[in-house]
């Protein structure tokens, strides 16, 4: 007689459980299954229809894979339910904090006047433009009225930097404030360096300030999408580059990209500009449909499908530029991917759901008036005041927050109930995006068969893991972006 | 030119929602009247202005697609409806999150 059982002894002989999970076509003859907090799997119909069924066989290859991945279960295992329970709970677990991210508007006066932009004024008169001591107070009032234990403050323009005063008043402010409270304060100027000083930086070093810059690409692409007097903005960006990261640190200075018309044909010159420039990663990405992008009718210039060329081509660039040993990665994707193969959430405003709108960042415009988020108050530029919350000066924070234009926003937006969105196999790594609907369909949820910001996402959805699924290395580079955020 | 088709679908096998939910993925292809008589489902399909005879026809199959898919996600979802919200019920049990009644 053996010392040892055989192995049918270990082997399960009982009737697996389903786990919730959702199922899309993913190509010709497979199937995507995402659990309920995006671990993925790929399955043959006729497969999918024996796990349904319950009758894929205990030895079956995938079965291991349905197991670890928390699609299926055995009745007497307790753990797979506390696992994906605790995995659910990491997922969401930046909701409790509520907002941490709040955008100051101290100024609509910009130096540029670039065509795409929504809100900045060619004006010199700081009245009518600037955010004034007795706004900025006040809203310093409602940040601190924020559960998050992390908060960034961002000063956003036009050009923010012609109201510098405000920004050293807030700051200073902020940090007397949080003297009591002892929150995470973090400190972050939108500017596109053309105005930055010694006397700024100096200030910058002091308090710990990042400066989040744009560069759209070689310098003639860059002068044409942001034009400003002496056509030199290009030339001022790297000046000002070159000075901020020697004052601050190389790594204390970001930047974006806006992808326009004249982008489309030159994405390895832009990402090779900012390899120049000493990035290490690029956001390709896509205009937006508010405000003045619509009015001069740039954003109508290219659709989704001619800007996902434009991303394919730069990604795939990114990807052998990895391989042959430059470190470099794309930052749109990188969100993805952390949503993709871990169980965090990066916390990427256009990919949270519930949508950000107001609780993941909240917007203090130069005039007082709260608006759920950046997109809406460029709506608002344009007239719809649909996301203004109220006004810092006449209503309370429990008014703002609780508002029904920002609770019907979450709520209707919400897409583990929405049309489509719910039975998508792909929500996990999407986002409810409200505003964009609303800007494009006047819509709170939209019709997503009609939606560019569904066609984009699914499209990028689906190209990573293709890329993923088809190339070992690539997989492999791409763990590293997701574990990066 | 609109095109059009009637599509028919025994009661035993689809069921009304799986219709709907097929058809309502498909929207930007066509519009759809549905209707329950007897023991059948029939989906009056009408293309969308602009869509191709060959678009038309690609919405079609994709459609009779679709409703199969939908008829398995509902029976997976309401065999997994209860362990969803125990799943639920897990992650949130001690955010502080719930009010007590």
């Amino acid at each position: 007689m053996s010392k040892f059982h055989g192995i049918e002894k270990y082997q399960k002989v009982k009737e697996y459980k389903l786990l919730p999970f959702k199922f899309d076509r993913y190509d010709q003859h497979r199937y995507i299954l995402t659990n309920l907090i995006g671990e993925y799997h790929f399955l043959s119909r006729e497969k999918l229809q024996l796990l349904a069924d319950k009758k894929l066989p205990n030895d079956d290859l995938d079965i291991p894979y349905l197991r670890s991945k928390h699609f299926i279960y055995y009745e007497d295992e307790k753990a797979p339910i506390e696992l994906l329970g605790l995995k659910v709970r990491t997922k969401y677990s930046r909701l409790p904090n509520f907002t941490s991210l709040h955008i100051f508007v101290v100024s609509l006066r910009c130096d540029h006047s670039c065509p795409y932009c929504q809100v900045s004024r060619q004006s010199e008169d700081k009245a009518a433009f600037d955010m004034t001591e007795e706004i900025a107070n006040k809203a310093l009032e409602f940040v601190f009225r924020s559960p998050s234990p992390a908060i960034k403050i961002e000063f956003q323009g036009g050009e923010p930097l012609l109201n510098f005063e405000i920004i050293k008043y807030v700051v200073i402010r902020a940090k007397e404030i949080n003297l009591k409270l002892n929150r995470d304060l973090e400190f972050v100027i939108a500017t596109t360096l053309s105005l930055i000083t010694d006397e700024i930086l100096e200030f910058c070093k002091g308090h710990s300030i990042i400066l989040s810059s744009s560069l759209d690409g070689p310098e003639d692409l860059h002068n044409s999408n942001r034009p400003r007097p002496g056509k030199n903005s290009h030339q001022k960006f790297v000046e000002g580059l070159q000075k901020a990261r020697s004052s601050l640190g190389f790594d204390r200075v970001s930047a974006l990209m806006t992808t326009t018309e004249g982008s489309l044909t030159r994405v390895k010159e832009i990402i090779d500009e900012y390899i120049r420039l000493g990035f290490d990663g690029v956001f390709l990405r896509q205009l937006s449909p508010y405000g003045f992008a619509i009015k001069t009718k740039k954003y109508n210039a290219y659709q989704s499908d001619r800007w996902f060329e434009f991303y394919k081509e730069g990604l795939n660039y990114i990807i052998e530029l990895n391989k042959s040993g430059f470190r470099f990665i794309e930052h749109y994707t990188s969100v993805v991917l952390a949503k993709m193969l871990t169980s965090n959430d990066p916390g990427y405003v256009d990919l949270m759901n519930p949508s950000g709108a107001g609780i993941a960042a909240i917007v203090f415009n130069y005039n007082g008036y709260v608006y759920a988020s950046d997109e809406s108050r460029m709506l608002a530029e344009m007239g719809d005041e649909t996301f203004r919350l109220g006004h810092i000066l006449e209503n309370s924070y429990e008014e703002i927050i609780l508002s029904d234009k920002l609770i019907d926003a979450l709520d209707e937006s919400f897409t583990l109930s929405s049309p489509m969105c719910s039975d998508c196999s792909y929500e996990q790594f999407c986002g409810a995006e409200p505003v964009f609907h609303y800007a494009t369909q006047k819509d709170l949820i939209g019709r997503k068969p009609e939606s560019e910001f569904c066609k984009k996402n699914m499209n990028i959805f689906k190209y990573i893991l293709q890329l993923m699924e088809s190339d070992p290395k690539t997989k492999e580079i791409f763990l590293g972006w997701a574990n990066r955020c | 030119m609109s095109e059009q088709i009637k599509l028919e679908f025994d009661i035993q096998v689809y069921s009304i929602e799986a219709a709907q939910k097929a058809a309502y993925r498909l929207l930007n292809y066509f519009t759809i009247d549905i209707q329950s008589k007897s023991n059948q489902i029939i989906c009056t399909l009408n293309s969308n202005q602009g869509i191709t005879k060959e678009g038309f026809d690609f919405a079609i199959q994709e459609f009779k697609k679709n409703i199969l898919d939908e008829e398995l996600r509902i029976k997976i979802r309401k065999e997994t409806e209860p362990l969803r919200n125990l799943v639920l019920g897990v992650a949130f049990s001690r955010t502080g999150l719930q009010q007590n009644e």
